[in-house]
C-alpha cells in the first residue's frame, strides 16, 4: 500500500482495469511460474491445505464436543434456554406473544401435601402436587424441554385421576397424614390414594410476616426465627397411583424442584393455577429462543411478571455450551483452546507460506524487473504475486477443507468412546459438520495466505528494472563480516595485497570450508530464514512430544494408582442399608460382631467367578500416645495433629487396619517377619507403616516419621460436661494436659490421667515401608494389626470395612463378580455393602487418554510436518537459487568431492546453530510445562525429553539430507553448461 | 605444435524429435600461443563448442585433445582439476561468486588446487587488472568492466595453456572493451598463452591471428588472418 502512495502517477499510467489480454499475460504468467516451479507449488498448497486442515478439524472437533455436551446436559436437565417461575397471567401472555420464543412448556403446581410429623424422617415433611412435565407447545419431540422424571415402576400419568409418586413410597405404609390409601395399606401400583392439598405458610417470628413456602423457596425454615404452619385449604383430590419416579428432590427447573406427586394435567391446571388467588397455586414455565444468547434478554423481560420469590433463570449449564453465556466474560474453555491451537496452526503456516512466496519472489526478481521495464505498474506486479496466492489458496483450501474433515471422522471414529468418557460418560459424540466452523478455517487459511504473500508481492513490486536487468546478486554484508573486512582493507590502502585469509574453516576444512564459510557469513540473511525454519520445526517436534508425554502421564497417573484391585466394596454396619444389629451407640460397632460377619460374608464371597479376593480389612481411627524415642520429627509432617510434648512423646491420630488372617499372615510373610511373633493371637503385635508420600497444596514431600517400634498408647478420652477432648499439651506442671473448649471458647483442661476414660497398649513389632493390598494410606499415621486383635479397637473410632477384588483389569468380569455378590450380600442384612467398579474407571480414564493423546499426537503430527516442509522448501529452495553460483564454481575446477563438502559444511552449521536454537526454545516450553504440572503433579520429574530430542534430531537431519538431495538433483539435472548458459530468465 | 586437436566433435541436446544438433561434426586444430576468433549467429554452437573444450559439458561423440591428451578419458573429478589448471574461462557474465571479494574470487582456482597463492603473482595481477584499492570489494559493488576483469583475473590466476572467452566484451561499453581485450591479447602475447574468444565484434575478430565461422554447429570458414 505505502508503495502504492508514493506513486501518484501510476493510477494513470497504469491500466486502471487491465483489460482481457493485458490481465490475462499476467494471469498466464502467473500460471506458467507455478507449472514451473511444481514443487514448491506443490509445497505452498500442502502448507495451505495442512494449516486450513488443521484449523477445521480442531474446530469441528470443539462444534462436534459442545454438540455432545449440549446433547448430554440436555438429556438429563432439558432442552429449555430460560425458565419463569410463579409466571403471572400477563407474564404468560407476554411469554406466548414474543416472537423470540419458539416453544415453551408449563408445570403447575396444585398445593402441597403435608406427610405429616411422623413420616417426616423417613420420607421427609411434604410432596407437592405438580402436573407431569408434557411436551409443551410446538416442541419437537426428540427435544423435550424438559427431561420427564425416570420412572422406576408403572407408567407416566395418561389420563386424569392418576398419579406417579416418587420412588420411596413405593410400598410405604404412612402414618395418618394428606396422603393415605383407600384400603389403609401401603402404597402399590394401583392404589387409590387421596392427596389432601394445602397451604405452607411461614412467619417470620420477628416481625409477624408471613410467606407460602414452595418446593422452590421452602427447603429452609429457620426454626430459631421462623414458625411454620400447614393449613389443607386447597381441597382433595383422589388419584390411582400408576406410577413410581425416581426422586433426588432436586431439579435444575424450579419446575420440577422438589418431591412431587405427579397428576395427569388435563390442560385446565395451569389456568386453574394462574386465575386463583393461592400462592401455593403457582406455575413455571420453560421456553426456548430461536437464537440461545437471546434467551437470558426474554427471561429478564418476564422475571418482572414473576413471583418475586421465585423470578426467572437461565439454563446456563446448557447454553454455555453453544457458546451463548449470559456473563460473556466467561467465553467456553473449549473455544479458548482451539483458539490457541488455530493460532499455533496460523502462525506455523504462516512460516511455511511466506518463505515459500519470498523465495518464489526473490527468483523472479529478474523476471518482475523485465515486466518492470516493459512498463507493468507495481500495482500489475503485486497483482501478480497476489494472484499466485489466490490460485493456490483456491486448490488449498478445499483440501484442506476436505482433509481435515476425513482425519476428524477417523479420529472420533477411533476416540469416541474416549471423548464420551472425558465428557463423563454417555454417548460417543457424532461428528457436527459446522458451516461456521468451516468458513472460519476457509478464512483463517485466506488471511494465512495473504499475510504470506503480501511482503513478498510488495518486494516484487519494487523491483527496478535497472536492478534487475543489471542481475546483481543482492549480497549484503552483515555488520560482523563488515567489522573483519576492515584490516584487510587498510593493509590493501597500503599497498600490501596479500592472499585471501582462509579462516578456521579454510584451514580446516580446505577451500570447501572457506567458500562455505564465507556463504554462511556474507549471506547471512539468506541462512537465518533456513536456521529459523529449522529451530522452530525442533522446537515444535520437541515440544509437542513433551505435551503428548505430559498429558500421557497425567492421565497414566491417575490411572495406575490402583493396580490389582478392580472391584471395591465398603461394608458398612451402621448405615441405612444395614439392619442395625452391629451398631452400638454414638455410631459405634460391634466390633466382634462385625469381624464374624465380615468373615462370614468374605467366607461366601471370595471364590467368586472370575476374580480373585484380595482379602478385608476394617479401619479404626484412634487417638495415639507415641513414647519419646519412636517418632522422628517427620511426625510432624503427617496429618492428624500431631502434637510433640516435653517428654518426647507424640500424640495423634492413627489409622489402625484390621487385616482377615489370610491376608496377615500373606504380608507377615511378605515383610519377612517370623510368624510365630507376629501370627500369635493372645500376643497381637502390629506393624506400623514408616514411609509416607505426603503432599500439601504445591509441596510434595516423602516422610518417615518412625525411628523405631515401641509400645504406642490408643487412648479414649472422657467427656468433660459433655464436651470432648480438643487436644493434648504440656501443662503449668510439665505434665502433659488434656484441654477442651465449651460453646463460648472458653478454655478447660484436665491432667492427662484424669481425661483418659479407658486406655489400651498396642505393641508395634515392626516398621514397614509398603501398606498391606487393600489398605490405602489416608495421610495420617497407619498401624495394621491381624483381625483377631480386634479387642483392641474398642477404645478406637470406626470407621469403614473394606475388601476389593482383582480381575485382571477386566471392566466386564468385575461388573459381573459385582452382581454375584450383591446376591450374596441380600443374605447379610448386617452388612450395607456399596460397590466401586474401579476397572471401569480406569478403563473410562485410559479411553480418556487415548482420546487426549490420539488429538494431541494428531496435532503434534500435523504441526511437525508443515515445519518440516517448510524446512525443506526454505533449504532446497536456497540451494536452487545459487545455481548458477554452483556451476561457477564448478567451471573453474572445483570437484564434485570439494563441492559436496562445501554444501555439507553449510548445511551442518544450519543443522547445528537450528538445533541449538531449537533445544534452547524447546528447554524454556518445556520448564514453562514442568511448571505448568508440577502445580498439580507433586511427584512429576523434571526431565530433558531426550526421546523427543532425539527423534527432533534426526527428522531435521533427514529433512536438511532429503532437501540437499532434492535440490542438487535439480541444479545437476541440467548440467554445468546450461546453468551456466541460462540468463536466470 | 598444435595444443588442442578438436576432432569429429558432435554436440546433441535432447533426444528423438526435438533433439538439436548444437554441434555436427566440427574439427580443427589450434597451435600454442594462436589468438583464435570463433564467429557465427545465435545457435549457430560456439558456446557449446567453447564449453566442450573447457571440459564443462562432455561431447555426444568427437574428441578434445589438449597437449595430445584426450581431455574426455578423464573422470569427473580430473575434469575439474583439468578445469582449474590447464583452462581459464571467461563468461560474458562474469559469473564471480557473489559471496567472495575480488581477491578471493581471483585466487579460486588456485586454492582449489590446494596451493599456495604466488603473492607477487597476485599483487602483479591486481596493477595490470586495475584492480589495485579494490582487493576486497565484493562483487556487486563492481562495475561491470571491473567484475570482468576480475573474471580475467581468475582465469589467468593458474596460468592455464588456454584462455577461454565466451563475448567478453559482450556487456560492456566501447571503452571497456578495447581495455578488456587489450588485457587478453597481452596475455597472450606476453605469456604465449593460447587464447579463444567467441565474439560478435567484427573488430576483435580481425585482431586474431585467425577466425572461425561456425553456421549450425559446422565449421563455414577457418581464415588465417595476416
Amino acid at each position: 500500500m505505502a508503495a502504492h502512495r508514493h506513486d501518484p502517477g501510476e493510477k494513470d499510467l497504469a491500466p486502471r482495469r487491465a483489460g482481457g489480454p493485458a490481465r490475462s499475460v499476467f494471469v498466464r504468467f502467473t500460471l506458467r511460474s507455478l507449472a514451473a516451479n511444481r514443487v514448491r507449488t506443490v509445497v505452498s498448497v500442502m502448507g495451505v491445505a495442512l494449516s486450513v486442515a488443521l484449523i477445521a478439524a480442531v474446530l469441528t472437533s470443539v462444534a462436534s464436543l459442545s454438540d455432545m455436551l449440549v446433547r448430554r446436559t440436555a438429556a438429563d436437565e432439558g432442552w429449555w434456554y430460560a425458565e419463569a417461575a410463579g409466571i403471572t397471567e400477563q407474564g404468560l401472555e407476554q411469554l406466548e406473544e414474543d416472537p423470540e420464543v419458539t416453544d415453551w412448556a408449563a408445570v403447575t403446581d396444585l398445593g402441597t401435601v403435608s406427610l405429616g410429623e411422623k413420616n417426616s424422617d423417613l420420607f421427609g415433611p411434604y410432596l407437592y402436587a405438580k402436573t407431569w412435565p408434557a411436551a409443551g407447545a410446538g416442541s419437537d419431540a426428540s427435544e423435550p424441554l424438559l427431561q420427564a422424571p425416570e420412572l422406576v415402576a408403572g407408567r407416566a400419568p395418561e389420563a386424569a385421576g392418576e398419579v406417579v409418586l416418587p420412588h420411596y413410597l413405593r410400598g410405604a405404609e404412612l402414618e395418618p397424614c394428606g396422603i393415605s390409601t383407600s384400603d389403609g395399606g401401603a402404597i402399590q401400583l394401583g392404589s387409590t390414594v387421596t392427596l389432601d392439598l394445602g397451604t405452607r405458610t411461614v412467619e417470620n417470628l420477628a416481625d409477624g410476616s408471613t410467606y407460602t413456602a414452595t418446593s422452590v423457596n421452602g427447603s429452609y425454615v429457620d426454626e430459631t426465627t421462623q414458625r411454620e404452619s400447614f393449613s389443607a385449604n386447597l381441597g382433595r383430590m383422589e388419584a390411582t397411583v400408576v406410577g413410581f419416579y425416581r426422586s433426588y428432590g432436586f431439579s435444575s427447573t424450579m419446575a420440577l424442584q422438589g418431591n412431587s406427586a405427579y397428576v395427569y394435567d388435563d390442560g385446565s391446571a395451569l389456568a386453574g393455577a394462574l386465575s386463583d388467588d393461592s400462592a401455593a397455586t403457582w406455575a413455571s414455565a420453560v421456553f426456548r429462543t430461536a437464537d440461545p444468547a437471546k434467551a437470558a434478554d426474554v427471561a429478564a423481560a418476564l422475571a418482572e411478571s414473576c413471583d418475586a420469590a421465585m423470578g426467572s433463570s437461565v439454563h446456563s449449564s446448557l447454553i454455555r455450551w453453544m457458546g451463548a453465556t449470559p456473563d460473556t466474560a466467561i467465553w467456553n474453555t473449549l473455544y479458548q483452546i482451539a483458539g490457541i491451537l488455530a493460532a499455533v496452526v496460523v502462525v506455523a503456516g504462516v512460516s511455511l507460506v511466506y518463505n515459500s512466496f519470498a523465495i518464489s519472489v526473490a527468483e523472479r526478481t529478474r523476471q518482475f524487473g523485465l515486466l518492470s521495464s516493459l512498463g507493468a505498474s507495481r500495482r500489475q506486479l503485486r497483482r501478480t504475486v497476489l494472484v499466485e496466492a489466490l490460485v493456490i489458496g483456491a486448490v488449498g483450501v478445499p483440501a484442506g477443507l476436505v482433509l481435515g474433515l476425513a482425519g476428524c471422522y477417523v479420529v472420533f471414529g477411533l476416540v469416541g468412546e474416549g471423548l464420551a468418557a472425558l465428557a463423563g460418560g454417555g454417548a460417543a459424540p457424532s461428528m457436527v459438520v459446522s458451516p461456521g466452523a468451516l468458513l472460519a478455517a476457509a478464512l483463517l487459511g485466506l488471511v494465512t495466505l495473504l499475510v504470506s504473500a503480501w511482503v513478498p508481492a510488495v518486494r516484487a513490486s519494487r523491483v527496478s528494472a535497472v536492478d534487475a536487468i543489471r542481475q546483481t546478486q543482492d549480497v549484503h554484508m552483515g555488520r560482523r563480516a563488515r567489522r573483519t573486512r576492515r584490516p584487510a582493507l587498510a593493509s590493501a590502502r597500503h599497498g600490501r595485497a596479500g592472499g585471501p585469509r582462509l579462516g578456521l574453516a579454510g584451514q580446516l576444512f580446505g577451500v570447501p570450508g572457506f567458500v562455505a564459510h564465507r556463504n554462511l557469513s556474507r549471506s547471512s540473511s539468506k541462512g537465518r530464514v533456513t536456521v529459523a525454519a529449522l529451530a522452530v520445526s525442533c522446537a515444535l517436534l520437541i515440544t509437542s512430544g513433551s505435551i503428548a508425554d505430559v498429558m500421557g502421564y497425567a492421565t497414566e497417573t491417575s490411572v495406575d494408582t490402583m493396580t490389582g484391585q478392580d472391584l471395591l466394596l465398603y461394608l458398612d454396619a451402621t448405615g441405612a442399608g444395614a439392619d442395625q444389629t452391629l451398631a452400638l451407640a454414638d455410631g459405634k460397632v460391634d466390633g466382634h460382631g462385625m469381624q464374624e460377619a465380615l468373615a462370614s460374608f468374605y467366607n461366601e464371597v471370595k471364590d467368586v467367578d472370575g476374580a480373585h479376593a484380595n482379602g478385608y480389612a476394617t479401619s479404626y481411627v484412634a487417638e495415639v500416645l507415641l513414647p519419646a524415642g519412636m517418632a522422628t520429627d517427620d511426625m510432624a509432617g503427617l496429618e492428624g495433629s500431631y502434637t510433640h510434648l516435653a517428654d518426647g512423646s507424640w500424640y495423634g491420630q492413627a489409622y489402625v487396619a484390621f487385616l482377615d488372617q489370610e491376608s496377615w499372615d500373606a504380608y507377615v510373610d511378605e515383610l519377612g517377619l517370623s510368624r510365630d511373633e507376629f501370627c500369635d493371637p493372645a500376643h497381637p503385635r502390629a506393624v506400623a507403616l514408616s514411609a509416607y508420600n505426603i503432599r500439601g497444596g504445591e509441596t510434595y514431600a516423602r516422610l518417615a516419621p518412625l525411628a523405631a517400634g515401641g509400645t504406642v498408647t490408643s487412648l479414649e478420652f472422657a467427656d468433660l460436661d459433655g464436651r470432648f477432648v480438643d487436644g493434648l499439651r504440656d501443662g503449668a506442671d510439665g505434665q502433659p494436659e488434656a484441654y477442651y473448649y465449651d460453646d463460648s471458647g472458653n478454655e478447660q483442661a484436665l491432667p492427662l490421667d484424669q481425661a483418659v476414660a479407658r486406655e489400651q497398649q498396642i505393641e508395634v513389632g515392626a516398621l514397614a515401608d509398603h501398606a498391606p493390598v487393600g489398605v490405602s494410606l489416608s495421610g495420617s499415621l497407619q498401624l495394621v494389626l491381624p483381625a483377631s486383635a480386634i479387642e483392641l479397637a474398642d477404645t478406637m473410632g470406626y470407621l469403614r470395612a473394606s475388601c476389593s477384588f482383582s480381575t485382571d483389569g477386566d471392566a466386564a468380569r468385575a461388573s459381573d463378580a459385582q452382581e454375584e455378590i450383591q446376591e450374596i450380600a441380600a443374605d447379610h442384612p448386617a452388612l450395607d455393602v456399596t460397590y466401586t467398579n474401579v476397572a471401569e474407571d480406569n478403563l473410562q480414564k485410559r479411553l480418556m487418554a487415548t482420546a487426549v493423546n490420539t488429538f494431541i499426537y494428531c496435532f503434534a503430527a500435523i504441526t511437525g510436518l508443515i515445519a518440516v516442509t517448510n524446512v525443506f522448501n526454505t533449504l532446497a529452495n536456497a540451494l536452487i537459487l545459487r545455481r548458477r553460483e554452483f556451476a561457477v564454481l564448478r567451471s573453474i575446477g572445483m570437484g564434485g568431492g570439494a563441492f559436496r563438502r562445501m554444501i555439507a559444511y553449510e548445511c551442518a552449521s544450519y543443522a547445528l546453530r537450528g538445533l541449538a536454537l531449537g533445544f534452547a526454545l524447546a528447554l524454556v516450553a518445556n520448564v514453562g510445562l514442568y511448571e505448568a504440572m508440577a502445580l498439580s503433579f507433586s511427584t512429576y520429574e523434571f526431565a530433558l525429553p531426550w526421546p523427543q530430542i532425539a527423534l527432533s534430531v534426526v527428522a531435521v537431519l533427514a529433512v536438511i539430507a532429503v532437501s540437499v538431495a532434492y535440490a542438487l538433483r535439480r541444479c545437476g539435472a541440467a548440467g554445468v553448461a546450461e546453468a551456466l548458459r541460462s540468463e536466470v530468465l | 605444435m598444435d595444443i588442442l586437436q578438436i576432432e569429429h566433435l558432435t554436440k546433441t541436446y535432447g533426444t528423438g524429435g526435438t533433439a538439436v544438433r548444437a554441434l555436427d561434426d566440427v574439427s580443427f586444430s589450434v597451435g600454442a600461443g594462436e589468438f583464435v576468433a570463433i564467429i557465427g549467429s545465435s545457435g549457430s554452437g560456439k558456446s557449446t563448442l567453447l564449453h566442450l573444450i573447457g571440459g564443462v559439458d562432455r561431447p555426444t561423440s568427437g574428441t578434445v585433445r589438449l597437449n595430445g591428451e584426450d581431455v574426455f578419458q578423464r573422470s569427473d573429478e580430473q575434469l575439474a582439476v583439468f578445469r582449474r589448471r590447464e583452462v581459464g574461462l571467461v563468461y560474458q557474465f562474469y559469473n564471480l561468486v557473489p559471496v567472495l571479494d575480488v581477491v578471493e574470487n581471483m585466487c579460486l582456482p588456485v586454492l582449489m588446487d590446494g596451493r599456495a597463492v604466488n603473492e607477487r603473482r597476485l599483487a602483479n595481477m591486481l596493477h595490470v587488472l586495475g584492480l589495485e584499492g579494490r582487493e576486497h570489494h565484493l562483487p556487486n559493488q563492481l562495475s561491470g568492466g571491473q567484475q570482468q576483469r576480475v573474471a580475467i583475473g581468475r582465469a589467468l590466476m593458474n596460468a592455464p595453456a588456454v584462455v577461454l572467452a565466451d563475448e567478453p566484451t559482450g556487456n560492456l561499453d566501447s571503452k571497456n572493451s578495447a581495455d578488456i581485450m587489450a588485457l587478453l591479447r597481452k596475455s597472450n602475447r606476453e605469456l604465449g598463452q593460447t587464447l579463444i574468444v567467441i565474439t560478435h565484434d567484427e573488430n576483435i575478430a580481425l585482431t586474431a591471428d585467425r577466425v572461425i565461422a561456425l553456421e549450425d554447429g559446422r565449421i563455414a570458414s577457418d581464415t588465417r588472418v595476416s
